[in-house]
């Protein structure tokens, strides 16, 4: 009985301390997504795994969106009206269910995806990026701020995860080549630059490896992908310390696909640091 | 029923514990189950963005940028923790991720009543890493910070403000 009084004394410190503090971490709305992308070829669907993974109820929405890669390599958004007429057919024949879910702590549940080409839809690369967050809790009025003192701030994030939807139709093709592989260092770290060359009618996706003269791994940057809208991109390859130290000599660097993929090489190049 | 059962692999614990129950629950009423090894991704906020306290005064700016280094303009006065909002992504070991901001201001309102004339605006994002980073190659972990400048009005109405901001983290 005593201790029970003693820890219900301790949790309304513990309430007390919560409200005076800006915002506590809110652990509402973490999420986990698996796979991190999906390819569907002719016909046929697939699904995304979503999961609650924090610690309260959530609400998520998933919601597909475009984007399109620039030659950094980066993405940039692309509102419906910018749409290409490819990426408006992407966005009309990829569907998905349920679009809103209420998932308790720990509880997963599958999106499925499916798609529906229309009548005379050119073979090619079909992209949309789905995107899974948190509906934020609605704002509700606090009660008990001191108007004294002054203006505070409570702001919430609405985070979530985005992965690319590929549906491909008929037979395609696509390769790359590498150059131009070089040392760039700067105060926040140093990294491998080199030029992806991309031909063909889809993406290709793999993972970077570096290997010295005695075929020791020096790097190895995974999920690297470059989309049809773009033939050129730079890829740019952190370098832990150690790395750097025995970067030296002759490397080669290999472009494969992921091992889960089957590992094939997609391309390689060979370059001699100083 | 699918005859195929899917796990997927992941670090966090308590959703660990949750898929390995529903696994083997299908497991047990599909004699013919194959599993396939997703990759997964999993994002988790930390700590939120903490503007402290701020008295309006005449006003001005007041920035939490994501190195965690903090200014201001104007005659307001900022006391108060102030940390920029935190995140943790785990997923495929050395995999390439990107982080995208909002492209536009958020609006914060008193109370959090959207329909309240006190409003104060939340621009000028800024992450670290920005844009590409590359998921730590044993842990297959990463940490993301995210901080802004808010504008406070000149006699801003004291009270509690609150509003939400867009944080993505995007695979290839």
């Amino acid at each position: 009985m005593t201790v029970l009084r003693l820890r219900s004394m301790a949790m309304a410190g513990a309430a007390l301390l919560a409200t005076f503090s800006s915002l506590p971490a809110a652990a509402q709305g973490d999420l986990l997504i698996a796979p991190t992308r999906v390819i569907i070829s002719q016909g046929g669907s697939s699904e995304v795994i979503l999961s609650n993974i924090g610690s309260e109820p959530a609400t998520y929405r998933i919601s597909a969106e475009l984007r399109r890669m620039t030659e950094d390599g980066d993405f940039h958004e692309v509102t419906e009206a910018e749409a290409t007429p490819a990426e408006q057919a992407a966005l009309q024949m990829i569907t998905y269910a349920p679009r809103r879910i209420n998932l308790l702590p720990g509880q997963p549940q599958s999106v499925r995806i499916s798609i529906r080409p229309p009548e005379g839809l050119p073979d090619g690369e079909y992209r949309v990026h789905l995107n899974f967050r948190a509906v934020p809790p609605a704002l509700k009025p606090e009660v008990g701020t001191d108007p004294a003192a002054g203006v505070s701030i409570k702001l919430i994030p609405v985070y979530g995860i985005t992965i690319p939807v590929f549906v491909r139709r008929g037979r395609l093709e696509a390769s790359a080549t590498l150059a131009n592989a070089h040392l760039v260092t700067e105060p926040g770290g140093s990294f491998v630059e080199l030029d992806l060359s991309r031909a063909g009618q889809r993406s290709v996706y793999g993972e970077f490896i570096g290997k010295s003269a005695r075929g020791e791994v020096l790097f190895d940057l995974r999920g690297i992908a470059a989309y049809p809208e773009i033939t050129h991109r730079k890829v740019q390859i952190p370098l832990s310390p150690e790395a750097l130290v025995k970067l030296k000599g002759p490397v080669k660097i290999e472009y494969r696909e992921l091992p889960e993929n089957g590992g094939a090489l997609i391309a390689a190049t060979a370059a001699t640091f100083p | 029923m699918r005859n195929s059962l899917r796990l997927v692999a992941m670090s966090a614990a308590l959703a660990a514990a949750s898929f390995a129950t529903s696994a083997s629950a299908a497991a047990s009423a599909t004699a013919t189950a194959t599993a396939e090894i997703l990759q997964s991704l999993t994002l988790t906020a930390d700590s939120a963005l903490d503007f402290g306290q701020i008295a309006a005064n005449t006003g001005g700016t007041v920035t939490v940028k994501s190195d965690g280094s903090v200014s201001q303009t104007g005659g307001l006065i900022w006391s108060g923790n102030k940390n920029p909002a935190g995140f943790t992504v785990t997923g495929t070991k050395g995999a390439s991720v990107a982080v995208t901001l909002p492209t536009v201001a958020a609006t914060l309102y008193l109370g959090g009543n959207t329909a309240s004339p006190n409003k104060m605006v939340l621009d000028q994002f800024t992450a670290t890493p920005t844009g590409a980073f590359q998921l730590n190659a044993t842990t297959g972990q990463g940490h993301i910070d995210v901080g802004g400048r808010l504008t406070v009005g000149s006699a801003q109405a004291p009270g509690l403000y609150s509003g939400t901001f867009a944080v993505s983290v995007e695979y290839q």
